[in-house]
């Protein structure tokens, strides 16, 4: 039927105040998808150090964009439907059946695919080298081929948005064929009922709120392992709790303002607070959705830039020297024990061998105990292999003729002394050391970096004490260092490394395994690229992710705008006709746009201020202390942020507000 | 001077997206003095909403002059003109134009909270408007939970609470039964005893007997206008039905 195509043409034309901008996002993010597939295949990505990484973080986030796209889509599409019901309750009523409506809309989401993708490509391809030379930037890579064209990426976006699209599609026709006509003809205008205030769903969304508060602040960094999965568990309350706040709670508000006779009775409150009640219900989860998309956009944004401003830092401090050497003997039940002397023997003799500068190397004694201010109980659990739990440390323990070695000191101590350093910056406190309620050490506290290969483990403590062969039976491991500065070529440290293994494993008897020994070698160098690789991958698709993000808020806010404005039409023509000026209508306006932009600004700040928090243990896990840096990444994120959306909500209200008539 | 005084005045619709032209008024002139109660009367479409909407300078006429006590409301800005609405006249619409948002107490309220008056007071003056138009239960609803005509009475509460100096009524008994619309007008008269002005459009010629002066209006002018003078209701009752009557057979000529 040639009907259709003309149908579909005449309704977007007619429609283009709500099909424009949703064209225009699914191009944008068409273009966002285009740029990330295009780079993940790229040459020039592939050429750079680390590139293997980033092109694998890359290849994840085109998923993680997919997936926010389809949401994206729904949601907006939703909003145009909405709008649509009533022309297409009109067709019906003129004698269109179902199927012929869905005729219509098949055609309809067909131009908009056809032009959305036209136009979301060439967008991709005009940006894309603008981003590759961005990413390469970050991951600190080389630039040199031209421009390209990426056939994978076009046929990866094309099939991904065929399939949005037809999703979109099957939604359309599910929202028609369930509605009759009477009731789409009316869907725009039903009698409004004054929303009830339900005190026990506001209250349920704060309780949500506070705990999952409660849980990201009382987060215990010991139990590393658990950190992230109870984040997660924090995460659906604070969804739920947001969307119960802005949809419930907002209306209590809305009904204890209203009870202030003096508050409610005034010119400027009275048609913004009751106009605010009955548009709260239905515009809450609009607002909630805007206030989590900006949290995490915040959170994204600012983790991600203090993470990569804090990468040198941390490879200075976890690498000491360029090139580390690192064997760990774990004993276990049946391995084979080796003593610390021998350990430390084999290490330094190794040592010796290496061709470099400023050579370290040493060999310390690690046990986990557990308890607090100088008093612990050593528990005899393996700090690589068992869980953590409050009040667990890790100690390790050297000699002091190694530590005056290493040093170049000659400290002297008596055998009731000892020498602390805390590896984490959570210090040690206590003025004496006691294990297992035995012998007492009066402790002083020094910090020395040359040991901080501890950052696994936050209560870690290295301990310098004349004789510790005391304590050799409680130990779950020795771990060896040999670490040395100069430039080794990759065969140069498989060599040495091969060699270092191979002494450390001396006594190898044919045919028995004699130690459980765990053995690596890296340099600083790849292990910086390595992580500058992932947190650039992770910067980029923030940076994406937060284009797309910002894209869906401005678009919401513009779409909610068009409908209140429809909606509000007629109630501000009365209110004109009642005898308010233009000047007092622009005031409720802003009253109300004061309100509905800041509350999503304000709760999604709240939100991600308590998020940086498990931000910041994170980070220290990472062996990152730039507490400060991430603060102020927050806040100029933040405040950037709210600046980009307050302008475009006042380029939104502008919409409104000759929408209804200003 | 006479407190409205309408000369020449002239409007033309055009609409925004065909530009297409309706005459609503080709040139309409007549004067109400202060105390006055005018009917106006004419067939639907004759232009009657128009006049009142320009008369309370709710639309912008396309040519001539509106003074309303001495002030051509045309030549004032937009805020005053609206300051001036809501201190002077009382509207009742014809689609009585309550806000599905507010109660009926609230709605009622509104002109009073637009002119900031005391908190305190406002329930009490709801309550004795709500009184005066027997819809003192009605208060605490919302505008989609009553009747019409329980509409049109509240909307003619939010009128009258200002006091205004002059009530422009849009055919302020079209909903209503034949008992509350005697009710309502013998309120009018009340009140336009009191010394307020009314003007007000109805197709009733039963509501129409009860002004003072009736205008009738045809084809966007003033055709012809009618006295009460010392007449009872009942006879000029008969006087404005056999105008009616030959302003239909006259107009078909
Ligand atoms: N906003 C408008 N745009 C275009 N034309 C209009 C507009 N409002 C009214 N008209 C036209 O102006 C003419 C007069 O309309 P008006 O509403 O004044 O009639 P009325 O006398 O109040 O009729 P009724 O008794 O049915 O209320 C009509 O022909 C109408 O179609
Ligand atoms: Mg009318």
């Amino acid at each position: 039927m040639n009907l259709y195509p003309k149908l579909a043409a005449n309704a977007i034309r007619s429609n283009r105040q709500l099909y424009f901008p949703f064209i225009l996002m699914s191009s944008g993010i068409i273009g966002v998808l285009y740029i990330m597939a295009a780079l993940s295949t790229s040459d020039t990505v592939k050429a750079c150090r680390g590139g293997h990484t980033l092109m694998t973080v890359l290849d994840y986030s085109i998923y993680i964009v997919a997936f926010f796209a389809l949401l994206f889509m729904f949601f907006t599409n939703s909003f145009v439907l909405k709008r649509r019901t009533k022309e297409l309750g009109l067709y019906n009523i003129l004698g269109m059946n179902k199927r012929n409506l869905a005729g219509v809309m098949a055609f309809e989401t067909l131009i908009m695919y056809v032009s959305s993708y036209i136009i979301g490509s060439v967008f991709g391809i005009l940006f894309c080298k603008l981003a590759e030379a961005g990413l390469l930037k970050l991951a600190k890579g080389e630039n040199h081929t031209g421009f390209t064209v990426s056939g994978h990426a076009l046929k990866l976006c094309a099939l991904i948005f065929l399939g949005i699209f037809f999703l979109i599609f099957l939604n359309s026709v599910r929202v028609v064929s369930f509605a009759n006509p009477a009731q789409m003809f009316k869907s725009e205008n039903l009698g409004e009922k004054p929303p009830r205030a339900n005190f026990f769903l506001g209250l349920l969304g704060v309780a949500a709120i506070i705990f999952a508060y409660h849980k990201v602040l009382s987060m215990d960094i010991m139990m590393q392992e658990k950190l992230l999965a109870n984040f997660a568990e924090a995460v659906i309350p604070v969804i739920a709790g947001t969307f119960l706040l802005f949809i419930a709670g907002s209306v209590l508000l809305c009904k204890i303002l209203q009870k202030n006779k003096k508050y409610y009775y005034n010119k400027k409150h009275f048609v913004a607070v009751s106009n605010m009640a009955f548009r709260m219900k239905r515009s809450g989860a609009g607002l909630a959705t805007i206030s989590i998309l900006t949290t995490m956009v915040l959170i994204m944004l600012s983790s991600t830039v203090a993470f990569y401003s804090q990468i040198e830092s941390v490879m200075i401090s976890d690498f000491p020297r360029e090139n580390v050497f690192i064997g760990t003997y774990g004993f276990f039940d049946d391995s084979k024990r080796i003593t610390l002397a021998d350990a430390d023997k084999r290490t330094t003799g190794i040592a010796a061998k290496a061709e470099g500068t400023d050579v370290v190397s040493y060999a310390k004694l690690n046990f986990v105990a557990n308890g607090k201010n100088g008093e612990y109980n050593i528990t005899g659990k393996r700090e690589r292999y068992d869980s953590l739990e409050e009040g667990d440390c890790v100690f390790s323990l050297i000699p002091l003729d190694s530590y005056n070695r290493i040093t170049g000191q000659s400290v002297k101590l008596a055998d009731d002394e000892a020498i602390i350093s805390s590896v984490s910056k959570n210090g040690y406190y206590a003025d004496f050391l006691r294990f297992n309620d035995s012998k007492t050490y009066k402790t002083k506290t020094v910090d020395f970096d040359l040991f901080s290969q501890g950052r696994h483990y936050l209560n870690s403590f290295l301990v310098v004490m004349n004789d510790v062969s005391s304590y050799e039976q409680y130990a779950s491991g020795i771990t060896c260092f040999i670490m040395f500065n100069g430039d080794l070529s990759t065969e140069q440290m498989r060599v040495f490394g091969k060699e270092t293994y191979a002494e450390l494993k001396s006594d190898e008897v044919e045919g028995e395994n004699p130690y459980r020994l765990g053995f690596e070698s890296t340099t600083r160098q790849t292990s910086e690229t390595q992580y500058s690789s992932v947190y650039s991958g992770l910067i980029f698709m923030g940076v994406m992710l937060t284009i797309l993000f910002m894209g869906a808020t401005i678009l919401l806010m513009y779409y909610r705008q068009v409908f209140e404005g429809h909606e509000d039409y007629g109630k501000y023509q009365i209110l004109r006709n009642v005898g308010m000026s233009r000047k007092d209508i622009k005031s409720t306006v802003d009253s109300l746009t004061f309100v509905t932009f800041l509350s999503p600004v304000l709760v999604a700040i709240a939100h991600t201020s308590v998020a940086m928090y498990f931000v910041h243990q994170f980070m220290v896990i990472q062996g990152m202390y730039g507490t400060l840096l991430l603060i102020a990444t927050s806040a100029v994120v933040s405040i950037i942020f709210t600046l980009i959306y307050f302008i475009f909500y006042k380029l939104t209200s502008r919409t409104y507000l000759k929408i209804v008539g200003q | 001077m006479s407190y409205l005084e309408v000369t020449n005045l002239k409007k033309i619709y055009t609409t925004r997206l065909s530009g297409n032209k309706t005459q609503a008024l080709t040139n309409v002139c007549f004067t109400v003095e202060q105390g006055e109660f005018v009917a106006i009367m004419g067939e639907s479409g004759s232009g009657k909403t128009t006049l009142l909407n320009l008369v309370a300078a709710l639309d912008k006429s396309t040519e001539g002059s509106i003074i309303l006590d001495g002030m051509d409301l045309s030549s004032i800005g937009e805020a005053q003109r609206a300051t001036f609405r809501r201190d002077n006249l009382g509207f009742v619409f014809q689609e009585f134009n309550l806000l599905d948002t507010f109660t009926v107490e609230d709605n009622i309220l509104l002109p009073l909270v637009l002119q900031g008056k005391k908190a305190s007071d406002l329930h009490e003056e709801a309550v004795k408007a709500a009184a005066c138009l027997g819809i003192t239960d009605l208060l605490s609803k919302y505008p989609y939970e009553i009747s019409g005509g329980q509409k049109q009475r509240a909307a003619v509460a939010r009128a009258l609470i200002t006091h205004p100096k002059m009530i422009l009524a849009d055919e302020p008994t079209g909903a209503l039964d034949s008992k509350s619309s005697d009710e309502l007008l013998n309120q009018f008269v009340s009140i336009n005893g009191g010394g307020q002005t009314i003007l007000m459009v109805t197709h009733s010629v039963k509501a129409a007997s009860r002004a003072s002066r009736v205008l009738f209006i045809k084809d966007g002018t003033i055709f012809h206008q009618l006295y009460k003078g010392d007449a009872s209701d009942t006879a000029f009752y008969q006087k404005i039905s056999d105008t009616l009557t030959m302003l239909t057979t006259g107009g078909e000529k």
